[in-house]
């Protein structure tokens, strides 16, 4: 035999194990495009099939999330692409549901996996959702924000500037607190818990009692309703820590006291508390619903 | 080799072959032909002294033969040759291994296989009623096999399940969760949840409820999810099988 016709031969061995390679790693979980993905994992899930499918959603890094839709449900699949093929990866999945009747009017999440909020409502006349969640890792602040509600009571933003980042959110993290408004700004929902003790995840009811503060202009642009006041009490029994820039604070029985670290205002959970000059400020009087800035 | 010079003259002539990879199967290739031009002079009636001689002046000059052939064995073209050979080899290995991998794999798949997992600590099975039905979920085939009642009081659903043959992963991918945790009940409408999940396999599984109540004649079984669903309804002392039947 001669040797090209014996390089051939290799040749088509090595195509043919390449084809016993890839048909391997489809039987393994792999497939040629993310939406056969999406409907091998809704049967394999015994979900659907999706009466609509919400938003296909891909990142330049090749990272994807289908979310669709069925009936009251909404549910999502992650994938990512690993050469030729999409795999599961370990993104947002689930499936929820929201109830207009019942305690759950809208759900919201945020993932790292595709640095978006993503979410749905069942109140119809819903036309935006503001949102509240703790901790923004980078900058040290809450991500607030606001995001329009698209058909089927469906809410996605995406966020190009590097938002949370901790792993534990990449699998998607509720977000704690919802306002469902109208056209007109009007708050016809909530949904989510208040908290009562600073050191629970939640949050308050953030207000600014003067909208002519001058130190409103360092904060994030927050919008909240006016002359409301929340109903909560501020309990400060528990222990806490809150590390910032330059030292630690802890709430102890109705003061915050922290250590080499001297500030006049505090911001933490949505709460902006102005204090004294010898750095340990009393919350006694203070009105559940301040917001606290820490400089 | 017969001949020291023989020897010599092979060494001379594949000096001028580049490619190394072919030096042994040509030299096997020219020793055999000396060897046969050998016998052939002797068989002539030449002693074997004078044949080997005649067998080297026969061949010619060996620096001239070694670079005609080195024309024939290209470098560049062995090279190609030599990776091939040693990737195609490699891959026969992988292929195979992946081959037996799946094939394995798929068989477990095929077969129900395993028994189910004796619980101890439970005492003795003083009831058992075998359910004895099929659904089919989507890719997955539901056996709802039995209902057994132990003596200490606790109940256990056993159930496997199969998959098509060849089915991507993931496989075995039935189980009795729901949204609204609402699957199993008695005929009053009590909900009731396991607190023992044990699987073989993941195709053979035991579930085992705590507090069902002992004065329940059934136990109903309704999962639905998106259209699909699994129902029975199990009784649980011989009255209620009386009743059933």
């Amino acid at each position: 035999m001669s040797r090209k016709i014996q390089i051939a031969k290799n040749v088509f061995i090595i195509l043919i194990v390449l084809a016993i390679y890839m048909f391997t790693m489809m039987w393994a979980g792999g497939f040629l495009s993310k939406e056969e993905l999406f409907e091998h994992w809704e049967r394999a899930n015994h979900y659907g099939p999706a009466e609509k499918i919400l938003l296909n959603y891909e990142t330049p890094d090749g990272r994807a999330v289908i979310f669709a839709k069925y009936k009251d449900e909404f549910y999502f699949k992650s994938c990512e692409k690993k050469g030729l093929l999409w795999s599961a990866a370990r993104g947002p999945n689930g499936i929820i549901t929201v109830d207009s009747d019942g305690a759950k009017k809208g759900r919201g999440f945020y993932s790292n996996f595709i640095n978006a909020v993503y979410g749905m409502t069942s109140v119809e006349e819903t036309n935006e959702i503001f949102f509240y969640m703790d901790a923004d890792f980078i900058e040290n602040k809450p991500l607030v924000d606001v995001v329009e509600v698209g058909e089927d009571g469906f809410f996605f933003k995406k966020y190009d500037d590097e938002r949370l980042t901790y792993t534990d959110t990449i699998a998607g993290t509720d977000i704690p607190y919802l306002e469902g408004r109208d056209a007109e700004g009007n708050v016809m929902w909530e949904s989510g818990e208040l908290i009562n003790n600073i050191n629970d995840q939640g949050v308050f009811r953030a207000i600014y009692p003067d909208y002519e503060d001058e130190e409103k202009n360092n904060l994030p642009e927050l919008r909240f309703r006016k002359g409301i006041e929340s109903e909560i009490n501020l309990n400060y029994n528990d222990i806490s820590t809150y590390e910032d820039v330059t030292g630690t604070c802890r709430f102890e029985e109705g003061h915050i006291v922290y250590e080499n670290h001297r500030f006049k205002i505090m911001y933490l959970n949505g709460l902006r508390y102005e204090g004294t000059d010898n750095g340990a400020p009393n919350l006694e009087g203070v009105k559940p619903g301040t917001v606290f800035v820490l400089e | 080799m017969r001949f020291e010079t023989w020897d010599n003259y092979i060494d001379a002539m594949l000096s001028q072959v580049k490619f190394r990879f072919d030096h042994k199967d040509i030299r096997l290739e020219y020793e055999e032909h000396m060897e046969d031009k050998l016998e052939f002079l002797m068989d002539c009636g030449m002693d074997e002294e004078r044949a080997a001689r005649e067998v080297l002046t026969e061949m010619g000059e060996p620096e001239s033969l070694g670079k005609a052939l080195n024309e024939i064995h290209s470098p560049l073209l062995g090279w190609i040759w030599w990776v091939s050979k040693i990737a195609a080899k490699i891959a026969i290995a992988v292929g195979v291994f992946l081959v037996l991998y799946v094939s394995a794999m798929e068989l477990n798949v095929a077969l129900r296989g395993g028994e189910y997992e004796v619980l101890e600590n439970y005492g003795d099975v003083v009831w058992k009623y075998e359910i004895n039905q099929e659904f089919v979920i989507d890719d997955v085939t539901v056996y709802l096999d039995d209902v057994q009642l132990y003596e200490t009081g606790c109940v256990a659903v056993r159930y496997s399940q199969k998959n098509e043959i060849f089915r991507r992963y993931p496989k075995y991918s039935f189980d009795f969760s729901s949204l609204d945790g609402k699957v199993f009940s008695d005929e009053d409408g009590n909900y009731y949840s396991f607190f023992l999940n044990s699987f073989t396999n993941g195709k053979k599984t035991v579930l085992l409820f705590e507090d069902f109540s002992p004065d329940a004649d059934y136990l109903i079984i309704d999962w639905n999810q998106h259209g699909r669903s699994v129902y029975a309804k199990v009784p649980m002392n011989e009255a209620a099988k009386a009743g059933e039947q």
